[in-house]
C-alpha cells in the first residue's frame, strides 16, 4: 500500500465515521453515540472557547491530542482526518488537464494568506467574547451544510436526517456556503483549505516547527517538478517545502519518480519566504480590523427588546454573553430536536449570532421532558439537563427551566376577539397546574344570544415558555399566543414576586 | 468556435438530462399522498360479519390490569366474538402525550398489551397499534411505555407517516370530511379503541369518543370551536369492533395533559363494550362526575349513538 492509499483509507474511515455520527444525531437514533466526538477534537473550538469563555468545556480536552499530533507530525488532521478536507479531495479535479494546468492550479498564491488573517480576526473576536470562528470552522461548516443541503433531499426519499418535518427557515445560507466550498475545488483543489480555513491556519501555525515532515533528498532530486502538480497544500515540495501549508497528503512522495521525497525526521526549518508565510503587518491589520469590527457588529445587533422577542434560546442555554462565547454553530442541537423548534438563526440573533440556535415556534415547540439538545452540545453553550431538573422538582423547591413566557394577543384570540370557543392552548399546556387557565365569561353575540365562553389567561409564574400553545394555535399566520424570551431563567425576572 | 459551441450544447444536454433524472427520481420517491377527493374513505362498520352480543357491556376490577381486561372481555363472550382468525386488527390507545404512564395522560401499557395478547390468541393475522399524538410520536410511544409493551405482546407499532394520511368521511354536524389515517383505517378489518379516563377543561372528559381525535390530522386544532359537536360527530362516524376503557388510573384534574402524580386517582377498573356513550358515562361516574354535565354525551345520546344510562344495558360487573 502506498502512503497515498493509506491516507485515503484513513480519510474514508473518518469521513464515514463523521457521517455516521451526524446521521445518528437525531431523536431516537442517538442512544449512547458520541455525536460530539469530532467537535471535541477540534482545537479551533477549544482555543476559541478558552479565549472567549476563560474556561475549557470538558470534552474539548480531546483536542489536545490533535494539537500534539500537529506539533510533531504536521497537519495530519487536515490531510487524513478532516471530513471537509476529504470531501474537497474527493471532488477536487486535481488529476485533470495538462501538467501546466495542474501546476497552475496547485501553485501557491498570495490569497492563501487569508486564512491566517481570518484566524487572527476570529481569535480577537473570541478574546472580546464571541466565538465567531464557528461560522467558518470546517467541522461546523460541513455538519451544518450537509444538514441543510442534503437533509431535505434525504427526507424526501424517506431517509430523514431530522426527526421532524424538514422545515429549515434560512437553511439555504449554510447550504450555499458548503456548496460554494465544494464547487471551488473545480478551480483550485482544496481552495477552502488553502485559503480560508481558520482551523487549517491554526494547525499550520502549530506545525511550523514539526520535527517530522516531508523531506527532499537533493542528491536524488532531478528538479522535474512532478511533485508540485498534485500537492494538496500548494506547499511546493520541489523546492523548500512550506511546512505550515503541507497537509501530509503524501501525493508528492507517491508521485516522485526518483524516490527523492520521504516522510520522516526533518531538520530545523528555514524561514518560510513564500506567500503562505504570515506578514506581521497584515496580521496586525487583521487584529485591528477585528477590534473595530467587533464593537460595530455588537452595536448593529438587535436591541435587547428585539432580542427578547425573537431570540429565544434552547432550554439549558447559558446566559447570552457566555452563550455567544461558547456556541460553535455546529447545529447538532437542531438535529437532535424532536420537533424542529431549534433552528439556526439567520437574523434573529444579529450578525454575531448567525447560525446560533434559536427557538422558532412556527416550526415546532419544546417537548416538555426532552433534554437532548444540551446533551449533544459539544461546547457547553447548552448545558446538559436531566428531565427532572428541566421540569423542576416541587419536593426540592426547584423551579422549572423557563425559556420564555407566553403572551396573549387578545385582538387575535378567538374567545377574546371573536367570541368563539377555542382554548387549544390550554389543552396542550404541559405543566401542572396548567400555566394557561380559563375564565368563564358570558357575552352577548351579534344575534343577541347570551353564550358562556372560556377565555384563556397565562399565569407567568407557571409558564415555562415551551411554545406548544403558539405551535397549536389555530390562528396560523401570527398566532394569538406567542412566546418571547421575557422572563427566561437566564435573565432577570420581569414581574415582582 | 463551432466545436466549442457543440461541446457546450452537449454538456448542457447531458447536465439537463442528469438533472431531470434526479428530480424525476426525487419526485417519484417523494410522492405526496393521493387525496381521495372530497368524499374520502367511508369508514366501514368494524363489527361486520360478527354475531351480535348477548351482553353489551362489562366492567371488571383491574388492580391486575391483565386479569381485569381478560375478565371484562370474557364477560362479553371472549375475544373470539370480536376478532376472527386472519383479521387485521387496528388498535387505538390514547398515546397523545409525551408522559410516563404514572401521570395518567396516556393509556396504561399493561392494558394495551393485554388487549394485544387477546387479539393474538383469537388468531388475528396482524395487530397494529397507532395514534397521531399531540407531542412527538416517537417520544410519545417510547415515554408512555406503549410502544415497547405493544411490541412485546405481538403487535406492530405504526408511527403515522405522511403517506398514511388521506381524507376520511365523518359526515357529522360540525365536520364533513377530514384528513386522517385513512390508509390504516381502510386496510383494517377490526378496530379496537383503548381510551383512558381523563379530565378535559373544555369537553369535561376525554374518553372513548374523544379518543378517535387521534386518527385525524392537519387542522384539528379548529375542532375546539365546536368541540362537543365534533366529539359527537366522531362517535357517529366510528363504529368500533370493541372498546376497552382503561380506568386503572383516572386523570381527575389538569387534563388532558396532567403532569403531577396528584392529578391522578387510582380507580382500578376497566370496562368493555361497544356503546361509546354508555362507556363514556360509566367513565364520568368513575371520576365522580355526572354524565348529564358532559355535553358531548348529551349530544351523542340525542343523535342515537348510545345510551347515557349505562346500567340499563345490564352490564356484567366482576
Amino acid at each position: 500500500m502506498t502512503h497515498r492509499a493509506l491516507r485515503r483509507t484513513y480519510q474514508t474511515f473518518f469521513l464515514l465515521l463523521f457521517l455516521f455520527l451526524l446521521t445518528v444525531g437525531r431523536t431516537g437514533w442517538i442512544r449512547g453515540w458520541p455525536v460530539d466526538l469530532f467537535f471535541h477534537a477540534d482545537p479551533l473550538l477549544a482555543i476559541g472557547t478558552m479565549l472567549s469563555s476563560r474556561s475549557l468545556h470538558g470534552g474539548l480536552a480531546l483536542s489536545l491530542g490533535v494539537v500534539l499530533a500537529t506539533v510533531f507530525l504536521g497537519r495530519v488532521f487536515c490531510g487524513w482526518v478532516c471530513p471537509l478536507g476529504t470531501l474537497n479531495d474527493a471532488i477536487g479535479w486535481r488529476g485533470r488537464g495538462s501538467a501546466a494546468k495542474q501546476r497552475a492550479a496547485n501553485a501557491p498564491r498570495a490569497l492563501f494568506r487569508t486564512k491566517y488573517y481570518l484566524l487572527v480576526g476570529f481569535l480577537v473576536a473570541a478574546l472580546l467574547g464571541t466565538l465567531l470562528a464557528g461560522m467558518l470552522d470546517p467541522l461546523s461548516l460541513v455538519a451544518r451544510g450537509l444538514q441543510t443541503l442534503v437533509g431535505p433531499l434525504l427526507a424526501g426519499v424517506g431517509v430523514p436526517l431530522f426527526s421532524h418535518d424538514v422545515y429549515l427557515p434560512g437553511g439555504i445560507l449554510p447550504a450555499l456556503l458548503l456548496a460554494s466550498v465544494l464547487a471551488a475545488n473545480r478551480f483550485i483543489p482544496r481552495l477552502w483549505c488553502k485559503a480560508f480555513c481558520p482551523l487549517g491556519a491554526l494547525l499550520g501555525l502549530l506545525s511550523r516547527y514539526a520535527p517530522f515532515g516531508i523531506g527532499r533528498d537533493s542528491a536524488l532530486c532531478t528538479s522535474c517538478g512532478v511533485c508540485d502538480l498534485t500537492c494538496s497544500g500548494a506547499a511546493t515540495p520541489s523546492a523548500e517545502l512550506a511546512r505550515s501549508e503541507c497537509v501530509v497528503c503524501m501525493n508528492c512522495r507517491t508521485r516522485c519518480p526518483e524516490g527523492a521525497l520521504s516522510y520522516g525526521r526533518v531538520g530545523a526549518p528555514v524561514p518560510e519566504r513564500r506567500p503562505p508565510g504570515i506578514d506581521g503587518r497584515r496580521a496586525a491589520l487583521a487584529a485591528v480590523v477585528g477590534l473595530v469590527a467587533w464593537p460595530a457588529i455588537r452595536a448593529g445587533s438587535p436591541s435587547p427588546a428585539e432580542a427578547a422577542e425573537r431570540r429565544v434560546r434552547p432550554p439549558g442555554a447559558v446566559p447570552e454573553d457566555e452563550f455567544l462565547a461558547r456556541c460553535a454553530r455546529c447545529g447538532l442541537c437542531a438535529r437532535s430536536c424532536p420537533t424542529g423548534v431549534i433552528q439556526l438563526a439567520t437574523s434573529e440573533a444579529g450578525v454575531e449570532g448567525i447560525w446560533t440556535p434559536v427557538m422558532r415556534f412556527d416550526a415546532g415547540y419544546c417537548e416538555v421532558s426532552c433534554v437532548l439538545c444540551g446533551h449533544v452540545c459539544p461546547t457547553g453553550a447548552i448545558q446538559a439537563l436531566t428531565p427532572a431538573r428541566k421540569l423542576g422538582r416541587e419536593a426540592d423547591e426547584q423551579t422549572p427551566v423557563k425559556i420564555g413566557t407566553a403572551f396573549y394577543d387578545r385582538g387575535r384570540c378567538l374567545p377574546w376577539a371573536m367570541d368563539r370557543p377555542c382554548v387549544v392552548c390550554e389543552e396542550v399546556c404541559p405543566v401542572s397546574p396548567k400555566a394557561i387557565w380559563t375564565q368563564d365569561a358570558t357575552v352577548q353575540t351579534r344575534d343577541g344570544e347570551a353564550i358562556t365562553l372560556k377565555r384563556p389567561q397565562v399565569d407567568p409564574a407557571r409558564c415555562i415558555g415551551c411554545g406548544i400553545c403558539q405551535y397549536h394555535c389555530p390562528v396560523e399566520d401570527r398566532p394569538a399566543i406567542r412566546v418571547s424570551a421575557v422572563g427566561e431563567s437566564r435573565g432577570g425576572p420581569f414581574l415582582l414576586s | 468556435m463551432k466545436p466549442q459551441r457543440r461541446a457546450f450544447l452537449s454538456l448542457l444536454a447531458r447536465a439537463s438530462g442528469a438533472g431531470l433524472l434526479l428530480t424525476g427520481g426525487y419526485a417519484v420517491l417523494h410522492r405526496r399522498p393521493i387525496r381521495r377527493g372530497s368524499e374520502g374513505l367511508v369508514l366501514p362498520d368494524y363489527r361486520q360479519g360478527l354475531e351480535s352480543l348477548d351482553i353489551a357491556m362489562s366492567a371488571a376490577d383491574a388492580r391486575l390490569p391483565d386479569v381485569g381486561v381478560r375478565r371484562a372481555v370474557e364477560a362479553l363472550g371472549g375475544m373470539d366474538r370480536f376478532v376472527l382468525p386472519g383479521d387485521r386488527v387496528l388498535i387505538k390507545p390514547n398515546v397523545g402525550f409525551d408522559r410516563p404512564p404514572s401521570f395518567g395522560a396516556t393509556t396504561s401499557p399493561e392494558v394495551v398489551s393485554a388487549v394485544v395478547r387477546l387479539c393474538r390468541e383469537a388468531g388475528a393475522r396482524e395487530v397494529w397499534v397507532t395514534d397521531n399524538p399531540i407531542n412527538n410520536p416517537r417520544r410519545c410511544f417510547a415515554v408512555s411505555g406503549i410502544g415497547s409493551a405493544a411490541e412485546a405482546a405481538g403487535a406492530t407499532v405504526l408511527l403515522p407517516r405522511a403517506s398514511d394520511f388521506g381524507s376520511i368521511v365523518i359526515q357529522g354536524e360540525a365536520i364533513g370530511s377530514w384528513e386522517g389515517l385513512a390508509d390504516l383505517l381502510g386496510r383494517a378489518d377490526r378496530l379496537i379503541g383503548i381510551p383512558t379516563v381523563k379530565d378535559h377543561n373544555l369537553a369535561g372528559i376525554s374518553v372513548t369518543m374523544k379518543n378517535w381525535y387521534g386518527f385525524l390530522g392537519t387542522g384539528r386544532n379548529t375542532f375546539h370551536q365546536k368541540l362537543d359537536e365534533v366529539i359527537a360527530d366522531l362517535a357517529g362516524a366510528f363504529a368500533p369492533t370493541l372498546v376497552v376503557v382503561d380506568g386503572t388510573r383516572s386523570l381527575i384534574r389538569n387534563g388532558p395533559t396532567g403532569g403531577r402524580a396528584s392529578d391522578v386517582m387510582a380507580t382500578d377498573q376497566v370496562a368493555a363494550g361497544t356503546d361509546q356513550v354508555a362507556l363514556d358515562s360509566w367513565a364520568a361516574e368513575l371520576m365522580g362526575r355526572s354524565s348529564r354535565a358532559i355535553k358531548s354525551i348529551r349530544l351523542a345520546e340525542r343523535r342515537g349513538f348510545g345510551t347515557s344510562t349505562w346500567r340499563s344495558l345490564n352490564p356484567v360487573m366482576t
